[in-house]
């Protein structure tokens, strides 16, 4: 398939989907916000004099209205994705389509895209209230209106009381709620923020959720999120894709990303587990080294890895039930408040499992059991080129 | 015990303060205040009449060739810090925004000249004004003249365009490390916000850089407005310039409270424009790595 073919078939099924999805997302009243989908089409990067490109053939669509996080540990291209999507960096390859229009080549400032930077970015010389409306001002609003819409949206982020101040006068939490209020206030189709949250202390950081997650669903902006931090994706997103060494690994809703990985990686980065290597011999039975195993949807032929999450293990009696059972040794238990964290040695494989408080320590003999239904199979060869192409929208 | 321990700890600090407080003393009050009471006594034939008088500055206030020549030197430093801050502003951007990683060697090329002596850069340019320089020369291969012209240098133009080079590495370092500054991601944050190229350097980067524009201005007005060595080189009569008439009044006439005179006037002048330059200083703001 050709580039445009792919790009026209992937139109074809937004335009079955999403009228049906996006009319409920959209709350603002005046119902004038993101009405348009944003579509990467087999984008790339190479970046001048390195090595490897730091984005590769990424396929994206982002339904107007929602909650979009691109994840993925540094040097995942997550930022240099979104700088592509902002116009700071023109791709080497490929296209970024806004509803109808390609906007690949167009400079930053004619987008209806805005961004929350990682260091906020506001303006040094300009106080609380300047830098606000510095976004309708360069776009000719009328004073009157900037004044009114300004004062809309610092009392939206809960910065009224601070419109006077300069910037280096504010804590980091208002000055984030700033640099939030500037990019909303011209209601852009898109708002981009990259890592938004990465420079605040835990309880802000939390607060900060919230606020953010509240904010987009009152404005209706498309918010397109960069974050390491898979916590704060799962909590807020309503589609994650999941970035490593410059490739889209996955593209779902949280729950999809969390229960049912498609690589390796993703099992691994969201969330914790135990990935055991699995193979089949002669008969068709699967074992995981000593360890056979029964799996409910092993894939045919090749190796392949199954992915147990700590919270779906079973230990001791409770473990008499489960298809799977093995016997371990535990290696370390680390109090965790509500629970314990357990290290087992089984059958040559070091399990990660939670356990109650108090009952099972280092140096003790315990049963681990899974249910075959609540670990997941991963093809070795699962090929990291995802296109989520709308079809996940129906 | 811990006041005890403290007398010591002030008067060390105070003996440490002590080199700057004499250099401050010894070399700038004193020979200022001694300028400043020969200014008020009176040149007799064999010797200073000590008595108070305001001689000296009716003098110098009634003068029309010192008026002449104020207002000379006032519009060729004028003209030179504006041509060079015209010239090496825009040269500190370029450098700084399109220079990538070879922006520092970019900077050393052009305060090069700083490292040779003022006298050999103002003396070079006779070679290039001079009637059988290269400005000439280059004029005449290319047809614009027919011969060569005189008109270059020894004149107020080439006192100006002199202190121009002169004072272009002073503004453009100035420029530079203000410039060098601004976070990237302020340019990024503007056109963000919908503005052009031209806008975000309006709205953005010309507030935010004014102070250290100003201050490079400052400097080479300064520095010209005092000058008496480039016009003697370059300038011939119609060049000469306020500091001209200071020199000869300390050397040839060996009038020194006239000379004294002369030049807390030149120095009052020039304090004036400063003051009125400094109210375009003020600045509100605070970059990223500065404290509040």
């Amino acid at each position: 398939m050709t580039e445009s073919e792919t790009v026209t078939a992937a139109r074809d099924d937004l335009g079955a989907a999403a009228p049906a999805a996006a009319p409920q997302r959209l709350r603002d009243p005046a119902g004038t916000i993101a009405h348009e989908p944003l579509r990467l089409g087999s984008v790339s990067k190479q970046y001048p004099g390195t090595q490897g490109p730091a984005v590769a053939d990424v396929d994206l669509y982002i339904e107007p209205g929602e909650f979009f996080s691109l994840l993925g540990p540094s040097g995942s291209g997550k930022t240099t994705t979104l700088r592509m999507i902002a116009g700071f960096e023109r791709p080497t390859q490929g296209r970024i389509w806004l509803g109808e229009t390609e906007i690949t080549g167009q400079p930053p400032h004619r987008r209806p895209i805005h961004t929350v930077f990682q260091n906020y970015a506001l303006f040094p010389h300009m106080n609380v209230r300047q830098n606000v409306g510095y976004p309708l001002r360069m776009a000719g609003v009328a004073k009157a209106e900037i004044r009114a819409r300004v004062e809309e949206f610092l009392a939206r982020v809960a910065v009224s009381e601070f419109s006077e101040r300069m910037p280096h006068q504010l804590s980091g939490g208002q000055r984030q709620r700033v640099a939030l209020a500037r990019a909303l206030v011209a209601k852009p189709q898109l708002v981009l923020l990259d890592e938004p949250l990465g420079a605040l202390d835990l309880k802000l950081r939390q607060e900060m959720q919230v606020v953010l997650q509240h904010l987009q669903r009152e404005v209706g902006i498309t918010f397109v999120y960069v974050t390491h931090d898979q916590g704060e994706a799962l909590a807020m997103s309503d589609h994650i894709a999941i970035m490593a060494e410059g490739r889209v690994h996955q593209i779902g809703t949280p729950e999809d990303v969390y229960s049912r990985p498609q690589t390796t990686f993703v099992a691994r980065f969201v969330g914790s587990t135990n990935l055991l290597e699995c193979e089949r011999d002669g008969s068709g039975a699967v074992c995981a080294g000593e360890l056979p195993l029964r799996v409910v949807d092993a894939p045919e032929g090749g190796g392949f890895h199954l992915s147990v999450r700590p919270e779906v293990l079973r230990l001791g009696a409770d473990a008499s039930a489960c298809d799977n059972r093995v016997e371990g040794l535990v290696e370390e238990a680390i109090y965790q408040g509500s629970d314990v964290q357990l290290r087992i040695r089984a059958a040559g494989h070091l399990i990660k499992a939670r356990g109650p408080v108090g009952v099972y320590g280092p140096g003790e003999t315990v049963t681990i059991g899974w249910n075959a239904a609540d670990a997941v199979s991963i093809r070795d060869d699962a090929v990291p080129a995802v296109a989520n192409g709308g079809a996940e929208a129906a | 015990m811990s006041a005890a321990a403290r007398v010591p700890a002030s008067a060390w600090r105070w003996l440490m303060t002590l080199p700057a407080i004499a250099w401050v003393v010894v070399l700038v009050i004193a020979p200022n205040a001694i300028l400043v009471v020969y200014s008020f006594w009176k040149n007799e034939i064999f010797g200073i009449d000590h008595s108070f008088t305001l001689a000296n500055y009716e003098a110098v206030v009634q003068s029309d060739t010192v008026i002449t020549l104020m207002l000379r030197s006032l519009a060729i430093a004028g003209g030179a810090a504006t041509m060079a801050t015209l010239i090496a502003f825009p040269l500190a951007y370029v450098v700084v925004r399109y220079f990538g990683r070879y922006k520092f060697y970019a900077a050393l090329l052009i305060i090069v000249p700083l490292w040779i002596s003022f006298l050999m850069r103002v003396f070079s340019w006779k070679i290039i004004l001079g009637e059988n320089g290269i400005l000439n020369g280059f004029l005449e291969t290319i047809g614009i003249i027919d011969e060569p012209s005189s008109a270059f240098l020894y004149s107020p133009w080439a006192v100006g365009i002199v202190m121009t080079y002169v004072g272009i590495p002073y503004v453009f370092l100035a420029s530079y490390t203000l410039l060098d500054r601004i976070p990237p991601n302020l340019y990024e944050a503007a056109g963000d916000c919908g503005a052009s190229g031209w806008r975000t350097f309006r709205t953005v980067v010309w507030p935010i850089a004014r102070p250290s524009v100003v201050i490079g201005f400052m400097l080479v007005f300064v520095l010209v407005f005092g000058d008496y060595v480039t016009p003697a080189l370059v300038g011939g009569f119609s060049g000469t310039m306020v500091g001209t008439v200071v020199l000869q009044a300390f050397g040839g006439l060996n009038n020194w409270p006239y000379g004294a005179a002369l030049a807390i006037s030149t120095v009052a002048v020039s304090l004036i424009v400063l003051g009125l330059l400094s109210l375009l200083l003020r600045k509100r703001y605070v970059l990223e790595g500065e404290t509040a």
